[in-house]
């Protein structure tokens, strides 16, 4: 019977075991480890409020003046257009498009106009920048450019995440099996936060540099707010509650045959700057992200063993408090909490019939 | 008397390639058409729900369509015929951009995409896209592995689909999830687009959050490498049409475009 536990307990155990990925930093693969080894790894946190920055209108106007005269690829010299969207303003000049956030603290910019002019500097994808590098070139990038934006309140690191390779490939059209050939030409690396050493998972506190293949930057973005204590502390569930809250909340089960976690992060969840509800808080969560490949032709799975199948993917944030904070855009903390879930855009309707 | 007719006639010939040439620019370029194919849930749950999907294409429809024509908005009842040859002259091919949010696969030999019909598939081998009615010239589907390329098949999968002179198809190598954080994907692909960004990178920053690990591809054809290069690289939803259609035998390259966490 003891033995037939510890096997379930291993099991349940390899289900959760997610894979790090190469472009992983350090820190990133430490998270994980620590996520499913423990948890959010600390009994309790302190809840933050994501502090509304000063507004799109002083955040575009800021980074169009710093950049009017700059020598660099990030520049914003030229005519532009404004365009207000729906979460966000849009400034797009000759070649290159600013996006600042409603509230300011979520910023886009690239020049895709110089890279696509860069394009002959492809390299084999094996010369790619290093992580090493990219994390250099990234951290040198915030302190000449970001200072303004990106600012550290005590407890705070800036701790880098993972890096990401734009990469082309081309090929003879012709059936069969073809052995493209592929360069990369632009190299990304990707930071986040961490609070008295406990990370926030979500596209909250996050900033990317983007480099061509000479550490020239071209594009940037980030989602950086400034946190406020809020005078609450959440008690957090130890890793075995978590993971059985998982099982009611995740879309698939995460013991269902074929499914593969790819990631599972525990932390502080900050939807970021345009998905944030300002009516709740940033609480605990764990991110779990995986996919599930399912069987629906077993004839032609049976001819090649790489066919019969859909693979479906999925990400959800799952509360990792004892008690939860409601929060009215977060449909895993509206099912814990018994509410409504908000509505859906219209279902559209069906597409002509066959005669 | 003989010289004034034929100067009236010359007057009316240019007036008319004026007319002919003003009506092609403005479908073209001024106001394009596009259509939307998307599946939250699944017949018997033969499919796991997709529970963001209405939003992700909703939103998708009611950025674009502050540009552009939105010709359709249909789920994917029974729908694998109407993607396939012999049916997409009045879906698919009667708009010049098609968006679609299901799951997805790469066989041996073919992409597959799920229609709401238990087991019914839309299937690459069976689909020509680009020869009928406007030609569709951008396909883009929020799907699962569609665009795999990594076993060197990719061409095997979806070279019918080019051969009938698509232009383009963004979508994935391997994941694309399903989640709060990327119900706005469309929505950003849209506004990425009426940005006169390049087709590429309109679909990577739309589907790119930083939070999630999307596995974001782009596929293209070309007479030649540079050239196949070239129209993956450049084309806009304000330029495809200046891009020549290749079909069939022209196609002598493919090419595509990812982005990986190395």
């Amino acid at each position: 019977m003891n033995r037939l536990k510890k096997l379930a307990a291993l099991l349940v155990t390899l289900l959760f075991c997610s894979f790090a990925n190469a472009a992983d930093f350090q820190q990133r693969i430490d998270l994980e480890k620590r996520s499913n080894k423990e948890g959010i790894g600390q009994k309790e946190v302190t809840l933050l409020e994501r502090v509304p920055g000063p507004g799109k209108e002083a955040v575009s106007k800021a980074l169009l003046d710093q950049f009017k005269k700059a020598k660099t690829p990030i520049t914003t010299a030229g005519k532009i257009e404004r365009k207000t969207r729906r979460n966000h303003v849009s400034i797009v000049g000759a070649g290159w498009f600013l996006d600042v956030s409603n509230d300011g603290s979520g910023v886009r910019y690239r020049n895709y106009g110089y890279l696509e002019n860069k394009k002959e500097n492809g390299l084999p994808v094996s010369s790619r920048l290093s992580q090493e590098r990219l994390e250099t070139l990234g951290r040198q990038f915030v302190k000449a450019n970001l200072s303004r934006y990106i600012q550290l309140d005590k407890g705070e690191d800036l701790v880098p995440s993972f890096t990401e390779y734009a990469i082309g490939g081309v090929a003879e059209a012709k059936e069969g099996i073809s052995k493209p050939e592929e360069k990369v030409y632009a190299n990304t690396v990707v930071f986040t936060r961490t609070i008295n050493n406990v990370s926030i998972v979500g596209p909250g506190s996050k900033i990317a540099i983007m480099f061509d293949n000479e550490g020239t930057p071209f594009g940037f973005d980030f989602d950086w707010p400034k946190y406020k204590q809020v005078s609450k502390i959440q008690k957090v569930l130890p890793l075995e509650g978590i993971k059985s809250r998982a099982k009611k909340l995740t879309t698939v089960p995460l013991d269902s045959p074929n499914v593969i976690v790819k990631r599972f992060e525990c932390g502080l969840f900050d939807a970021g700057a345009r998905k944030h509800n300002r009516q709740s808080v940033v609480q605990s969560a764990c991110l779990v992200s995986y996919s599930e490949k399912k069987m629906v032709n077993q004839k032609a799975h049976e001819r090649d063993r790489n066919s019969g199948h859909l693979l479906s993917s999925h990400i959800d944030f799952i509360p990792a408090g004892e008690e939860v904070i409601l929060d009215e855009k977060w449909p895993q903390t509206l099912k814990l909490l018994n509410k409504e879930q908000k509505r859906d855009l219209a279902a559209p309707l069906a597409g002509p019939r066959k005669k | 008397m003989k010289s004034k007719k034929f100067v009236k006639l010359l007057t009316l010939i240019i007036i008319a390639a004026f007319y002919m040439v003003a009506a092609d620019f403005n479908t073209a370029w001024a106001k394009a058409r596009f259509g939307t194919g998307c599946q939250k849930e699944y017949q018997n749950g033969w499919q796991t729900t997709l529970d963001y999907t209405w939003n992700r294409c909703g939103w998708f429809n009611n950025e674009l369509d502050d540009t552009d024509t939105k010709v359709f908005y249909y789920n994917l009842h029974g729908a694998e015929w109407w993607w396939e040859e012999g049916g997409d002259s009045g879906t698919l091919d009667n708009v010049n951009l098609f968006y679609a949010s299901t799951h997805g696969g790469a066989w041996g030999d073919i992409s597959v995409w799920a229609m709401w019909d238990q087991n019914m598939l839309a299937n690459s081998s069976q689909m020509r896209l680009g020869d009928d009615s406007y030609g569709l010239s951008i396909l883009a589907t929020y799907s699962c592995e569609t665009l795999k390329f990594n076993d060197g098949k990719m061409w095997t999968r979806m070279g019918s689909i080019f051969r009938g002179g698509l232009r383009i198809a963004v979508g994935s190598h391997d994941k694309l999830y399903d989640g709060i954080t990327t119900d706005e994907v469309g929505e950003d692909f849209a506004d990425n687009l009426q940005k006169k960004n390049s087709i590429k990178w309109s679909w990577k920053d739309g589907v790119s959050d930083w939070a999630t690990s999307q596995d974001a591809t782009v596929m293209a054809t070309g007479s030649s490498a540079a050239d196949c290069g070239n129209r993956r690289d450049t084309m806009k939803w304000q330029n495809y049409p200046s891009y020549p259609r290749l079909r069939d035998g022209s196609i002598s390259y493919y090419c595509y475009w990812y982005w990986n966490n190395l």
